[in-house]
Formats: structure tokens, sequence, C-alpha cells
């Protein structure tokens, strides 16, 4: 099998939005360092569910997600290994959670790294956290964090998600973001806004299912959107997806992506073979993509993170991935808080923003990683054995095993998404290289684009 | 050692002989799991015998294929190991209370690599102090017990459940006694001996464990000590399974010393709470099993486990703590750095010690044996 890269084959221009994502972004991270003193209330939240569940103090509260603080810290590598140093000072392992010890790192350090990777003298300390681990670990960084700096917190438990979604599942959690949302009353002497709680579960759900309708656009040919372009679009979503403004955006990016569509535009113009990955990339070296896209015409069309992180999917009859229908197309009643609660954790309790990884759902996320590679029409992968992330990493093997009984060949690329140090960047191109090769891919000889 | 307790180290050692030997005596199904959460009491009362799976101490060339070396826990892929090489051929069905990630996925690839009658991952709630929890753990209890009544084609009463939830009460509670020889000033008992006890316990049928543990209480009184106590050491950490390692501390450093207690899931952990019956049996070991003392995944938003590991090295009269985790265990690294740091203000002199799946034997020697000269040299 060869690959003829030698011409450009489609037609290609940026993506409009896309300062505007980088924009948002830093945006929400000034709101967050500046809470203090604009007066309203800091919170650190856990990636999933929660986010929606503190909106109800309305534009009170100024959040902060640990995942886009995790992408962001690992991101500027130089303050990451800081951090590093410093947890592992503390007495914390080499080979326990990369994300944990990220964020604990930078709160010993009592320094904060904003988008711009300036460095500020003080770890912003948040009112409270309110976290929902897609596993304990996420509950137990918090712990950590609540423990050393004082902070009070709120931990929710969700022991299983899609497809063991059942109704004592959603009744043990509604149950307990019921209390939470208490809990957060009594800490703060607010009352929290059940109206605004409802528009903002609306809110919440209506973002996620733009970002999964986006998604299903990256099945044609040429993709409209490379994954590393999708790694800065998806932030949003684990931040503020319950805001106005944040459902505006991917309303925008959907009705762009998909003139692309129509029009035949590719983020990468030389597209000549298509790929997935898979866990959260490693983030300081995303350039890896681009040496796919630029050096063999090959482009990332998503992966199981990129895709569910900021999304809510479930299979259909015939098995494919769809997106989940929001509690509104479900005409689901929405009039008071136990319902938009129950409507919020039944929308989240599917393949929605890493619940895939979860111990409960390890066979369905095999399924998951074949079904994407099939629908979104990818001839291989490139996975990344995330070492920073127990969570993904346990199941990399199974999901390689998985993608080959579908006859997709993979690879693995070592590395964390928190560890600048466990990535050897010329080690990871020679072993893609030499995967590429074996595949019958060749670098063209002279073009770049 | 005594007839007593080398009872326990044989079945301990002779594992799977003893497993064979019970089906055809019994004619009864053996169901292996992984994790001591399980609610084993339900498949006792269906006259199924709970065999809690362990690692042979031995690295397998299977296991790779399926898991990475260099992300999950040793003591997992240990018991992979076992299982793909068919240590454990003689289970009819596997099952999992839920825990860590490294248990949940190697449960996940066994089930599909390895022919069963019968698996089933249980969701035991990881909250164990948030509200619902016991409604939440009751209900998948239910379903536990129905899909065991699919499998085995009976159905399992209240009278089956109250009979095993007492033979369960009973092994606890024996050995508990047995455990309160270890808080004398000179154990008759070892923590080798101690780990074997509760590894068969996790291994044999209970009744037969109940019998053997009775008739050691019997020959306890009497029994005295044939070494030197030593330091007394308390070991907290992941699972352990390693009696080779216990042996050596207790035998062959140059100072000596006892396992006077652990905090382990192969120790006290085990047996410290009982089930206390009501009208909804379910519910019981609902109570029971959210209330055990618990592992670090299971204990937010407040540590009911530090507390309950700080009295347990005062009642026991310990004397110095030996930190573990398996290889790649991030919960109980995450636990040992704050509470190691808790002994430590205490002025309690700590050792962390890493477990794979075959021990450097001559480096964890050196290690503790320097952290015993320091304690005899700042005494």
């Amino acid at each position: 099998m060869g690959t003829d890269t030698n011409r450009t084959l489609y037609p290609t221009e940026p993506l409009k939005i896309w300062d505007e994502a980088k924009q948002l972004r830093a945006k929400y991270f000034r709101e967050y360092v500046d809470a203090g003193k604009n007066g309203k209330l800091r919170v650190l939240s856990g990636t999933t569910t929660t986010p929606a569940l503190a909106s109800g103090f309305g534009n009170d509260v100024a959040l902060m997600g640990i995942e886009p603080l995790l992408a962001n810290l690992s991101f500027h590598a130089d303050f990451a290994l800081q951090c590093f140093i410093a947890s592992e000072s503390f007495g914390f392992a080499r080979e326990m959670c990369g994300m944990s010890k990220l964020i604990w790192g930078s709160a010993i350090l009592n320094k904060f790294v904003m988008t711009d990777g300036s460095v500020l003298d003080e770890w912003p300390v948040p009112d409270f956290i309110l976290c929902l681990g897609p596993t304990a670990c996420h509950n137990k960084l918090a712990q950590f964090l609540a423990e050393y700096k004082g902070i009070p917190s709120y931990f929710i438990d969700t022991p299983q998600y899609y497809p063991h979604n059942s109704e004592h599942v959603l009744k043990y959690l509604t149950t307990q973001v019921l209390d939470a949302i208490e809990w957060m009353e009594k800490k703060t002497r607010k009352k929290f806004d059940d109206e605004l709680f409802i528009k903002n579960v609306h809110n919440h759900c209506e973002s996620f299912n733009l970002w999964s309708r986006t998604m299903l656009l990256n099945q044609n040919i040429p993709a409209p959107l490379d994954e590393k372009t999708m790694f800065a679009l998806i932030g949003l979503n684990v931040l503020r997806p319950y805001s106005d403004e944040v459902v505006s955006f991917y309303s925008r990016l959907f009705e762009e992506v998909k003139d692309r569509v129509s029009r035949g535009i590719a983020s990468v113009a030389n597209e000549q073979f298509r790929i997935i990955s898979d866990a959260i990339p490693p983030w300081p070296y995303l350039n890896i993509w681009r040496y796919l896209e630029r050096e063999y015409g090959i482009v990332s069309v998503g992966s199981p993170y990129s895709m569910i992180i900021a999304g809510s999917w479930m299979f259909d009859d015939k098995g494919d991935l769809v997106p989940v229908p929001t509690p509104k197309q479900m005409n689901m009643k929405v009039t008071n808080r136990e319902e938009a609660v129950r409507a919020l954790i039944w929308y989240k309790s599917h393949f929605s923003t890493e619940s895939n990884y979860t111990t409960a759902s390890v066979p369905a996320q095999h399924q998951l990683v074949e079904a994407i590679a099939r629908q979104w029409k990818a001839q291989a992968a490139i996975l990344h054995l995330n070492r920073g992330c127990p969570m993904q990493g346990m199941g990399g093997v199974e999901s390689k095993n998985a993608l080959l009984k579908a006859g997709v060949r993979s690879i693995f690329i070592e590395g964390s998404c928190a560890d600048p140090r466990e990535l050897n960047m010329a080690r990871v191109k020679e072993e893609i290289d030499v995967f590429l090769d074996f595949l019958g891919i060749r670098k063209p000889a002279g073009q770049k684009v | 050692m005594s007839g007593s307790l080398s009872k326990f180290a044989d079945w301990a050692k002779h594992r799977h002989e003893y497993a064979r030997e019970w089906k055809r005596r019994t004619g009864g199904k053996v169901a292996g799991y992984l994790c001591s959460y399980l609610p084993e009491e339900i498949f006792y009362a269906a006259n199924i015998l709970p065999v809690r799976v362990f690692g042979g101490h031995e690295a397998s060339n299977l296991v790779e294929s399926h898991i990475s070396t260099n992300i999950a826990c040793a003591f997992c892929r240990d018991c992979l190991g076992q299982g793909l090489t068919g240590k454990y051929d003689y289970i009819d069905g596997l099952t999992m209370a839920q825990t860590c990630l490294h248990t949940g996925q190697i449960f996940w690839i066994w089930s599909n690599n390895v022919p069963l009658e019968w698996s089933r991952f249980i969701a035991i709630p990881h909250g164990t102090q948030n509200v619902g929890r016991f409604e939440y753990l009751t209900e998948e209890m239910r379903l536990l017990k129905e899909s065991i009544e699919k499998w085995t084609g009976k159905s399992i009463s209240d009278e089956d459940l109250d009979r095993a939830i007492e033979i369960h009460n009973l092994n606890r509670k024996l050995c508990r006694q047995v455990y309160e020889y270890r808080k004398k000033e000179n154990p008759p008992i070892t923590g080798e001996d101690a780990l074997n006890i509760v590894l068969s316990s996790q291994m044999v049928d209970k009744n037969e464990h109940n019998q053997a543990l009775q008739k050691l209480l019997d020959e306890l009184p009497t029994m005295s000590s044939q070494r030197q106590t030593g330091t007394r050491l308390m070991l907290i950490g992941s699972v352990n399974d390693d009696v080779r390692f216990m042996h050596m501390v207790e035998n062959e450093l140059n100072l000596p010393a006892t396992f006077v207690i652990e905090d382990t899931c192969t120790g006290l952990r085990y047996f410290y709470n009982d089930v206390t019956p009501q009208n909804d049996r379910l519910m019981a070991l609902s109570i029971r099993y959210n209330h055990r003392p618990p592992c670090p995944l299971k204990d937010w938003p407040s540590r009911r486990r530090f507390p309950y590991i700080l009295n347990v090295f005062k009642q026991y009269n310990a004397q110095a703590v030996i930190l573990m985790n398996q290889k790649w265990c991030s919960p109980h690294i995450t636990d040992n750095v704050p509470l190691e740091k808790k002994f430590r203000e205490m002025g309690v002199t700590t050792a962390r010690i890493e477990f794979d799946i075959t021990l450097p034997m001559g480096q964890h020697k050196t290690l503790l044996e320097a952290t015993l000269e320091t304690m005899v040299e700042f005494a």
C-alpha cells in the first residue's frame, strides 16, 4: 500500500473561531485568579458534572476545572517540571497519577501559571472544591488539596457509568448532588438560584450536544478539523459549559464546521491518511500531530478523549456511536431543582467527560475505540500510552487489541499527559516513522504544506 | 510453628489443591474474587466457595499482551498472570468488588480471555461516607444475588443468608480473638503466622477455618513465644500476600523485629467489623461493607482511615511503621505520604518499601536493618 503525498489535494483555511477559543479560555483563567478581588466565589471543580452545579450561584462564580488546569500546567513544561520536583520532594512517588502530582506541586510551590505562561506568585485558594470524580482518584486528588490548603470540599461518588447507568445509579447520584447543593448554600451563605440552574443545565447539555454533533462532521473526508485543533476547542466545555457565552461559541463552531464540510475545506490540505489517537495527549508535545500532518499528510480525526471529554455519547442499536439527545430533545420534564439535577445526571452518565475510561465501562471502552476508528474512517491509530493517568493507561493495550481485531493497526507512543520527562521526542518520531513505513506511507520528497 | 498454626500456612501454600479437593468433596462451585470488598456472604449462602485470587510471585510473559508493565500494579499483574497461565482453572466464576482501576482492568481482561461459566463486576461505591450509599449498595447486592441465583439455578433464602452471615461473623470474631494475643509483650504469633491465618481465611471454607481458629484459641493461652520479639512493627499498605517477606523481617534481620499488627486487606481490616443482623439482610451487608475500615480509595472526604490506624498502632503497642505499596499502586502511594508525616510528627520511626512481583530481599533487608539500627542508636 502506498500513498501519494506529493500534491495538495484539498482547499484549506484557518478556523475563524480559533482565536475566540483561546481568548475565552484566557478570560476564564483570569476571572478565576481575580475572583477574590472582584467579590466572586472562586470554585475549583472536578472535570465532569460539577461545573453546572456551582453555576446555580450565578454570575458570582468564577470556576476552574481540574482538566483545563492540568492541560495548562502540563503545556508549560518548565513550570510543570518545577511542580513535579515539588510534589516528589514532598514524598509522592514517581509512578503515581501525574495529574495529581502536577496540580499538587503547583499548590505546594504556591504558584500558578496562566495561559500565556506567566507565573503568578500565589496559588489562588478556592472558596470550596466540588468534585465528581469519574474515578476515586480525582476525589483523592481534591482531598489532598483540601487538607493542604484548608479548603472546604464536597466529593460526589459515581461508581459506574454507561452502559451501567441504571436507575439506582442515577438515584444515588441525584441524592448526592442535591445534598451537595444544600452544602454549598450553607458554606457560601448564598441562595441557590433554581431557575438559573435549570437554564444552565439545558445550556450545559446543549454545549455538549453541539460538540458531539461537530465531531460527527469530522467523519467527512477531508476532515474539517484536526485533533490538535480540537484540543484547543474542548477546554471551554470543561470550564463553563453552562454559560450562554459557551453555548454561543459551540453553536457558531458547529455552523462554521458545517460550512467547511459543505465547501470541502480540509484542516490538513494534503490529507492522505486518517488516524485516531487515544487518551489525554502529552500536552507539551502536541507538535507530534503537526509532524504527522506536515511530513505525511496524516490527520488525526479524533479520539475517545477529544470527542468524549466535551460531548455525551451512546451506542445505537447498530453499535454506532451517536450523540446522546439532550433532556430538551427528550422532552424531559425539568421544572424544579430535583428534575434539573436528574436530567443533568442522566445526560452526563453516558459516555461523557472521561466516563468511558472508568472501571465498570472497560469492555464498552474497547468497543468505543473500534467504533470511532470505523465511523471516522481511520486507517490506523497512534495511541498514547499515558503513564500520567492510570485510568486511561490501564486499558491501552486492550484498546489496541480491539483495534487489531477490527483490522486497524496501531502503535503506542509512551508518554504522559502531565510529566514532560516521560516522553522522548526523538524516539517517538522514529517509532512513528517506522510504523508508517511498515504501513507503506512514505514522506513525500521535498513537499512542505 | 505449632500444629494449629501450620494448618493455616499449609492452606495458604496449597490453596489450589484445597479448592480442587473442596469441589470434589462437595460438588460445589468456586468463585474467584479480586478485592476484599466482596460480600462473600452472598456467595457462601449459595454454597459457593469464594476464593480470593492472589499472585504466585512469578512473572508471566502472557500479561504484557494485555496490560502494560509500566502502568499496572505489580500485584494485579501477578494475579492476571496466574489466571492466564491456568493456575485458577478450577474456578467456575470470577467476580470483582470495585476498588481500584488496576484490579478492575485485570478482572475484565481475565473475563474476556479465560473461559468462565459466570462473571460479574460489582460496583461497590467509593463514597462510603456519602448520602445514599447504603441504598445504592443494597441494590447492587440484590442484583448480585439475582445473578448468582440465575447462575446456580437455586434461590438464596433469608435463612441461607443468615447462616452465611453467622459463619462469617464468627470467623471475624475468632480472628479478632487470635489477634488479641499479638498485643502481648512477647506475642506467640508472628506477623507471618497472622498473614497465613488471614490469607487462608480468604481461600478456604469459613466453617473449616473457624474450627481451625477455635483449635488455635484453645492452645494459645499456654503457647509461648520461642523467639525474641524485638522492635514491634506495624505494616501499612497495599494488599500483602508475601509470606516470604514477613519471614525475612522476623527471622533474618540482624536485629529482632516482629510485625504485631497491620493495616492491609490481608490483615486486621478484613475482619475488623461484623455484619449487624437486621430484617433486610442485604441492607445489613451494605452497612457492614460501607463501614469497614476503608481502603484509601474509599476514604474521603474525611479520613476515617487515619484515626483508625493511629488507634490500632497504640492498641498493639507498635513502635515503628513500615509503609508499603505495591509498585504502581496510586491509592496507597497517595495515602502513605500524609500518613507518614503524621507518624513522624508523633516521633514514630517509619520506613517506606515498594513491593513487586518478586522482591529484592537483599535491598529490603538492608533498608529495614538500617531502620532498626537508627531506633536502637537513638533509643
